[in-house]
């Protein structure tokens, strides 16, 4: 049987109890400055690709705004922030006949005269994110459509080195 | 002038607290923002120029140049780095046969490939061949804005060609690409042949 509870206990006034905090204020204040301060601008303009694997180098060169390219396991993709569009397949890449992609080509034509038309500068930039395991023939075909069309500073995007 | 505060005051002075809360909610907000868009690892750009139409491979019919002469043009150093299965092919002024224009450096035990002994060789080259610098050259591009770069005894004394397999994946080139750009001495960074142009393995 429970006992009743005692009067005194009852009439007990609480004191008021306050949670402290200031630590945790300090705790968050640091982790927010070291966030902020790692967060740079340039890191925005290109957010690496969740299809490829970047290979590393120890290059210093910031990332700038350009036509994007992924070229990955499965063949070169335009790059629009998360939803990858085919452009040349396999099929393309692994064809001796062919040392342009015509799929890349009709994109970066398409592209370029878009510029133009609009009056934009043309200046023949292309950012193409590329899997550290893509063998060299793929390479060199990107590089050639690119080439053919008129599209010649190719930067590829890399992990930095730490020092 | 201040009255001196009355000696009869005897109210305690009530402990304020600054209320913190709005605060806290605002950083609960901001950290899990900034950390979805945090960049954990720092990304950069590895730039790549094709070479022009007039600068590429030289001339199929025309025979090898000779060491330092000098033709109509200025003489090309031609410097080929060919990455194959068992070694490291270096190779100058379009030179295959064995001797101080073309060599090979074999792969490490563990069957990688010497990149430290590569780019020792690649220092003594531009020290033995290339050699110091002679002045400065300048060219308008197309967007009508100077570009300003050394110039050597050869032409192409700032540049090299990677040859490799077709399966040569490519992290091994954009490693060949980084050996052949500086050369650190002394803790100081030395240029090498920063200009790297990809061909294909012939």
């Amino acid at each position: 049987m429970a006992f009743a509870p005692s009067k005194g206990k009852k009439n007990l006034r609480k004191e008021k109890g306050s949670l402290t905090l200031n630590s945790m204020m300090d705790m968050m204040t640091i982790i927010l400055l070291f966030l902020l301060k790692s967060m740079s601008t340039s890191g925005a303009l290109i957010r690496p690709s969740e299809y490829v694997d970047l290979p590393m180098a120890d290059r210093e060169m910031d990332p700038k705004k350009a036509v994007a390219l992924l070229v990955s396991a499965e063949g070169v993709f335009k790059d629009t922030e998360g939803d990858p569009q085919a452009l040349s397949l396999i099929d393309e890449l692994e064809d001796p006949a062919n040392p342009v992609l015509p799929g890349l080509e009709s994109f970066l034509v398409e592209r370029r005269d878009l510029a133009l038309k609009v009056g934009q500068a043309f200046k023949g930039e292309v950012t193409i994110q590329c899997d550290k395991s893509i063998p060299y023939r793929w390479l060199l075909k990107v590089i050639a459509t690119c080439g053919v069309t008129e599209f010649g500073t190719i930067d590829f995007v890399i992990i930095k080195k730490k020092a | 002038m201040a009255f001196k505060p009355s000696q009869r005051r005897s109210r305690e002075e009530e402990d304020t607290e600054l209320n913190i809360t709005p605060i806290m909610n605002l950083m609960v907000v901001l950290i899990p923002l900034l950390l979805s868009v945090a960049q954990l690892t720092e990304i950069a750009l590895l730039e790549y120029l094709p070479p022009a139409e007039a600068a590429e491979a030289p001339d199929a019919g025309s025979a090898p140049e000779e060491p330092g002469q000098k033709g109509g043009e200025e003489a090309r150093l031609s410097l080929v780095i060919n990455l194959t299965e068992s070694n490291i092919q270096v190779s100058m002024f379009n030179k295959v046969k064995p001797g101080p224009h073309f060599y090979e450096i074999p792969l490490l035990p563990e069957g990688t490939y010497d990149w430290k002994a590569l780019n020792d060789s690649l220092w003594s080259v531009k020290q033995r061949e290339v050699g110091p610098q002679l002045g400065l050259d300048s060219t308008e591009n197309e967007f009508g804005e100077w570009e300003y770069f050394p110039r050597f005894k050869f032409l192409d004394g700032r540049e090299l060609s990677i040859t490799a397999r077709g399966e040569t994946p490519f992290q091994l080139i954009v490693a060949a690409m980084d050996v052949c750009r500086f050369h650190k001495e002394d803790g100081e960074k030395r240029e090498l042949f920063p200009v790297t142009v990809l061909k294909q393995f012939e």
